[in-house]
Parts: structure tokens; sequence; C-alpha cells
């Protein structure tokens, strides 16, 4: 798909592509039956190796990225990596969720309503309760 | 500024759009928008993945429905391997339009469209099967919302795909392309085979983990 007609070796990444695929299914159906051999993520890490090949090889030989011009590259490129960065900081979630600190609101008190920083005053509040909420 | 985008007379450097002429990068028009839409796609795809991500993983242990135990792993592997063959078939079909031999170019949109179809149909089961059978809606848990969603928005992805493959296989049959003129297929090409991209990385994540 580049300006020229470049050949890719079809058979040998189909071959690749199914191999990595029964080795994902293999690795995930002995691991469900035997979940003493080795913790969750050691085979969410041990999957990601086998899916990231499959996926560089759709990019590269079927998409050829590998035979195309920079510009195009650069454009196919950048959104993966933006995407990559801007889903880490949210990754930080999952700490949060796991500790179920997203309930703990012992620090933030002083934002909380009816403190002296919230920005709302007492009668505010009242009056929010007589309108019954 | 280049000539180009300097020239708003534009009798040689294309044609014109409202606010000048259009870059001469040396790239088909075609492909650097596939590429953009693509590139939105990337994005799409990551907020659906990167939310499931964090709800997955900030789940504590046994919140989380066993994917062996609730899905079919077996089935949606099958489907895994159709989808890694269509892409397979849709290069094959592209180089041998691009030798010249027409013919199997033909097979290989044809037999794409075809598997492409056979994808969607049994992404259609496994639904009826989950919904009708196992009671797992949307509404279920948020593991039901996250599957029905990461998946249904593929499949509607494939079946958009196959829509356009069926398009350009009839074009195909029609004669339209040849050696030097199969930017229909190349296109529709890339879209299929990014759509291929998202499976593999949506089935280790949703299926497997």
């Amino acid at each position: 798909m580049a300006d020229k007609n470049h050949q890719v070796p079809l058979w040998g990444l189909f071959l690749a592509l199914l191999a990595l695929t029964a080795a994902e299914v293999v690795l995930f159906e002995v691991w469900s039956r035997n979940q003493w051999m080795m913790p969750k993520y050691a085979m969410v890490l041990l999957l990601l190796i086998f899916t990231l090949p499959k996926a560089m090889i759709v990019l590269i030989y079927f998409m050829h990225l590998k035979f195309e011009r920079p510009l195009v590259v650069i454009l196919a490129i950048v959104p993966f990596i933006m995407c990559f960065v801007a889903v880490l900081p949210i990754l930080t979630d999952i700490v949060t969720l796991r500790s179920d600190s997203y309930n703990n609101v012992d620090g933030l008190r002083e934002f909380m309503p009816g403190s002296d920083h919230s920005g709302h005053d007492e009668h505010d509040d009242h009056a929010a309760d007589d309108d019954g909420y | 500024m280049s000539h180009a985008t300097a020239h708003h007379g534009g009798s040689d450097d294309g044609p014109l759009m409202a606010h000048g002429s259009v870059l001469n990068l040396g790239i088909p028009n075609g492909k650097i928008a596939i590429w953009l839409f693509l590139a939105s796609e990337v994005m799409f795809f990551t907020g659906l993945i990167g939310a499931y991500i964090v709800t997955r993983f900030g789940q504590a242990p046994g919140n989380w429905p066993q994917p062996h135990i609730t899905l079919n792993v077996p089935l949606t592997a099958f489907n895994t391997f159709l989808l890694i063959c269509s892409s397979v078939t849709l290069v094959w079909g592209l180089q041998s339009i691009q030798a010249g031999d027409r013919a199997k170019g033909n097979w290989g949109l044809f037999l794409t469209t075809v598997i492409g179809a056979v994808f969607v149909g049994v992404q259609a089961y496994e639904y009826y099967e989950l919904w009708g059978h196992r009671g797992m809606r949307p509404d279920t848990n948020i593991f039901g919302s996250c599957f029905y969603t990461m998946t249904g928005f593929h499949g509607l992805h494939v079946a958009g795909g196959v829509i356009a493959m069926a398009i350009v296989t009839c074009m195909g049959l029609a004669g339209k392309f040849n050696p030097k003129s199969y930017a229909a297929v190349e296109l529709t090409g890339l879209y299929w085979h990014f759509v291929d991209l998202v499976w593999i990385i949506l089935f280790a994540i949703v299926y497997l983990m």
C-alpha cells in the first residue's frame, strides 16, 4: 500500500499470527485451570508479549507502514504514541480504585459543604434542607 | 510557503479549495484522508480500552467475572482466526491485482467479504448466547456494559467494513481495478487491517485478561 508494489511474506506472517494467537489461547486455558502456576499480572504480561508482535505485524506489513513515506509513518504512529501517553496517567486510578480511597474524603473536609472554605454558608445549606434536598 | 500553497491561480497545482490550492506532499489525498480517519479511530478505541483497563484492574480480586467461565473463549479464538484470515486474503487479493491477476484479486476481495460477514455472524451468535441464555446484558453489571460497548462498537466497524468490502468486490468484478488503478482496494484495506488490529488487542484484553 505504498508507492511501489512491495510483496510481503504473506504466508510466513499468516503462520506467525496463527502461532501467536494459539499460544495466547493455550496460555490462557492452561493458566485458568492452574492459577497457582503464576500470578495474574505475570500472565497478563505474557499475553502482552504475544499480542504486541501480532499488532506490529498487522501495522508494519499488512498496512505497509514499512514501505510508506516518512510523513505517512508519522501520521500513523503519532496517534498511537499520544494515546499510550494519555492512558498512562489514568492507570494511576487503578491504585485509587483498589485502595478504595475514592471514598476517602478525610483530606477533603475543608472543601466539603458546611466548612469554612467550601464557598457555601450555613444559611444556604439550611435553605437546601428546607427544600427537601 | 511552498510554490503550491502560494499559487492561488492554481492552474497546474491541482484542484483549488476554498482557501487555496492543495498541498502537494507526494502522497495521494485519499491515503492522507484514511490515515487521519484511522488516527481518530485510534483515539476512539483508546478511550474505550483505557476506561476498561482502569475499571477492570481497579476491581478487587473476585469482583470481576472470570472470562473463561462467562465468555466462550474458544469460539472467539476461532473468530480471531477468521479475522486474521480475512486480512491475509485481502493482502493476497491486493498483491494479485498489483501483479495483474484480476481473477485472483477478485477472489481475494470476495473471500475477505465473506469471512468478514461470517465474523459478524459469529459475534451475533455470541451475543444471542450471552444475552438470551446466560442472561448477561449491558445492565447486568459493569462488565456487561464494558463488554457490549467495546465488542459492539468493534462489531459495527466490522459490519461497515463488510459493506465497504462488498462494494469494492463488486467494483473488482466490474473490472475497475488493474495494476495501475487500485486505490479503492488499498484504502478499504487499510481500514480493514485497522479493524483487525483493534480486534487483536480487544481479544487479549477483554477475553483473556
